[in-house]
């Protein structure tokens, strides 16, 4: 049998080599290269930056008359980063929890036939954390945070290495707790048990919120001590040692557990067979009235009773609300949610909807139904999901924002929304009809295409919706209502060009015959 | 003729998947598609469900110019895919809701699909999600859905594959009532004692084109293996 790292390595190459087009190979390249371009990019400039005066010092005489006069505030950066550390540290396990352990980069049951070690499987888990643009955004505010507090004569390197130990320390005990999960929720009593601690801390959350203990608490974080080790490194004390030693050793028993775990948790029996979602019978429903309704209730179903995407729609309800009541955001921010959750849940499944029927594809396409009731099904469903996720977001942080609202601030919050929401759908639906992928959506771990690419649909959907929310978040500083009418009418007027044009695409029997033969075989 | 295809090619890039075929299959006949994997079989059932548009020829089914109606021509097909053919996480029950829904069958479609769910011995997994389903299971509820709503042309591709001996009889007799009431039925199988039992005619097709087309029962026995074994070569 080969080693842990030779399968790895082979894993990858076989990966590597069923991306066909080289185009797209070129195009996850430049990816890569630009993601490790722009954090080389934020530390320099970050630190770099000018600093002035101090942030609760008044100006001097000569910037009095010099409003771009630097400001000193890396004092409130500081105060800042052991939460913004703690906030990765929390993503870092609830990311592979969401994922059901952690990324695949080979289906499991494409592997069945083969040796892989669990080692292999956790490496190449650990591997692929980067692709997840929620963590890499993380990443990238940690580095520019660190590089512009922690200034020292040998530059941002040395906070920057007790940095990197952190992220990989925090990833590998993450991967430990998501495969605990895994393996407890193999049975009925750790599903019920998983459900109970969910709602405890969720109850828990609540009352931290509720009672303002919530700064309390991150004022007493424990990443204190890794910001802390961050200004030893920069002060060349040889302390930094002890912190960046001790997180060296959680991040090798980390992984060291995680194998263990993961061998455990893919060992342990299920009773999904016989207690699961698989072998219990379902309620009928009446017959719908209409083509469309019953296309909709059977996509709907789908989603629904599918492990990977209800678990990411309860992350997705769930942690964007919580975040946004614990920060208790202005306006400006606020309208910057939309953006982050509506890319959030296309990539859920909306990047590739038409997979939702998976084989069964064929068969829907044998029915003497209008065709484009199929592509408007499940462009209804995607709304639905990316809709209703914006919609809890926007509600949960607006209940809680720092400042009552005027009519710009609303407006704003609200034409971010909508705009996202037509656009990120409109994209969805395009990118299912042209890049078609088979995907089962029915493991944990599965995704609606390959990790390379869901990477790129990410990285895609992240930077045009974070466009659109700085646009707004801009707005909310002025005093015109126009301007957010006008963009969100301009961003409408967009989305549903794109989405008639889809429409076309679909109409041609050949393309279809090609997205019908993809989904529904490979 | 409820079957009458006319020259029918598919090509994809440079393969020819079905290369000038002429078919045709009468009201009340079975005729059975063998011959090696990749000689069009498959290819040529896909066309006529309307999921694969031909590349040239003329396809007519129940009368139906399968080019220029599709949507019409769906409508008296039934077809049964070579492989899957289920909405994975729908139930056997949500499948003949949404078939009954798109095909507009009358009132009481319930008892004709409580009915076959019961000969196909699926009864009690109506309710159940397709994805948890065996691979015969999984198949014997395509040909169920292939038939529910009594088409005139019921093409079934593979549907013995992986099938337990009651479920072969469920699927033979399905295919016998089919004839019955005047369809045209055109099986797919790799299994020629079966396609012999199901069909009075079988055509051997090699690279796309048919090589032989003769009475099943010419092909039965060792000598008619033997016999199909050179048409292979």
């Amino acid at each position: 049998m080969s080693s842990a790292r030779g399968q790895a390595v082979a894993l990858f190459t076989l990966r590597w080599r069923m991306v066909r087009s080289r185009k797209v190979r070129i195009g996850l390249t430049v990816l890569a290269l630009l993601s490790l371009g722009f954090l080389a990019a934020i530390a320099a400039s970050a630190a770099g930056a000018p600093l002035g005066r101090l942030a609760n010092e008044g100006p001097t005489a000569g910037e009095i008359f010099n409003p771009s006069a630097p400001i000193n505030r890396t004092g409130e950066v500081l105060a800042l980063l052991p939460s913004a550390m703690l906030a990765f540290a929390l993503f870092s396990v609830i990311a592979p929890l969401a994922a059901g352990g952690g990324t695949e980069l080979i289906p499991d049951s494409e592997l069945v036939a083969y040796p892989v070690q669990v080692r292999t499987l956790v490496r190449l888990s650990l591997a692929l954390t980067p692709l997840n643009i929620a963590w890499y955004f993380q990443v990238f505010v940690l580095v520019a945070a660190t590089s512009y507090a922690e200034r020292g004569p040998a530059g941002p390197l040395p906070p920057l290495g007790v940095l990197v130990v952190f992220l990989a320390a925090c990833t590998a005990v993450g991967q430990a707790i998501g495969w605990t999960l895994v393996g407890i929720r193999r049975t009925r009593r750790g599903r019920l048990a998983t459900w109970g601690f969910l709602a405890l801390a969720l109850a828990v959350a609540g009352w931290l919120i509720a009672t303002d203990r919530v700064a309390d608490l991150l004022d007493r974080a424990p990443t204190r001590v890794v910001v802390d080790a961050q200004g030893q490194a920069v002060r060349a004390e040889p302390a930094a040692l002890v912190t960046l030693g001790v997180l060296v050793a959680v991040t090798v028993l980390g992984y060291l557990v995680a194998v263990r775990l993961a061998a455990w948790a893919l060992r342990r029996p299920s009773d999904l067979g016989i207690d699961g979602p698989l072998a219990r019978p379902l309620r009928r429903r009446p017959t719908p009235s209409t083509d469309l309704a019953a296309l909709v209730h059977v996509d709907r179903a789908s989603v629904w009773r599918s492990p990977p995407l209800r678990r990411g729609l309860v992350v997705l309800a769930l942690l964007p609300v919580a975040a946004a009541a614990v920060a208790s955001l202005p306006w400006s921010s606020i309208a910057l949610l939309p953006p982050l959750v509506s890319s959030g849940a296309a990539l859920l499944f909306g990047v590739n909807a038409l997979s939702l029927d998976g084989s069964g594809a064929t068969w829907v396409a044998t029915l003497p139904h209008d065709q484009a009731l199929v592509l408007r099904s499940k462009a209804r469903v995607v709304l639905e999901v990316v809709g209703g996720a914006v919609l809890l977001v926007l509600v949960g942080s607006s209940l809680r924002a720092s400042t009552p609202p005027d009519a710009v601030d609303l407006l704003c919050a609200v034409g971010a929304s909508v705009s996202c929401v037509a656009v990120v759908v409109a994209t969805c639906m395009r990118l299912s009809v042209t890049r078609p992928h088979r995907a089962e959506l029915r493991g944990a771990r599965d995704t609606p295409a390959p990790p390379g690419t869901m990477a790129v649909y990410s990285a895609r959907l992240a930077v045009v919706t974070t466009v659109i929310g700085l646009v707004f978040s801009v707005a909310t500083f002025g005093s015109s209502v126009v301007v957010p009418l006008l963009v969100t009418f301009v961003l409408l007027c967009w989305a549903v060009a794109h989405w008639l044009r889809t429409q076309r695409l679909w109409a041609d029997t050949e393309r279809r015959s090609l997205v019908v033969a993809r989904v529904s075989s490979g | 003729m409820l079957v009458d295809i006319t020259g029918l090619s598919v090509t994809f890039g440079a393969v020819h998947a079905v290369d000038d075929l002429h078919l045709r299959v009468p009201a009340g006949a079975s005729v059975a598609l063998v011959g090696r994997n990749g000689a069009g079989k498959s290819t040529t059932l896909r066309v006529l469900a309307g999921v694969l548009p031909p590349s040239s020829g003329e396809i007519h089914v129940g009368g139906v110019d399968a080019r220029r109606e599709p949507r019409q021509a769906r409508e008296v097909v039934g077809y049964c895919p070579d492989v899957g053919g289920l909405i994975p996480r729908a139930t056997p029950w949500e499948h003949l809701q949404l078939a009954a829904r798109m095909r507009r069958m009358p009132a009481g479609w319930e008892e004709r699909a409580r009915d076959l769910l019961d000969r196909f011995d699926l009864a009690g997994a109506s309710d159940r999600v397709t994805s948890g389903f065996s691979h015969g299971m999984g198949r014997r509820l395509s040909v169920l859905l292939a038939a529910f709503h009594e088409p005139a042309v019921l093409l079934l591709d593979e549907p013995f594959d992986g099938v337990d001996p009651l479920g072969v009889e469920a699927t033979l007799e399905e295919i016998r009532r089919a004839r019955l009431r005047g369809a045209a039925v055109l099986v797919s199988t790799h299994l020629l004692a079966l396609a012999v039992q199901a069909c009075d005619e079988a055509v051997v097709l090699r690279g796309g084109k048919v090589v032989s087309a003769s009475p099943s029962s010419e092909l039965s026995g060792d000598d008619g293996a033997a016999r199909y074994r050179e048409l292979l070569r």
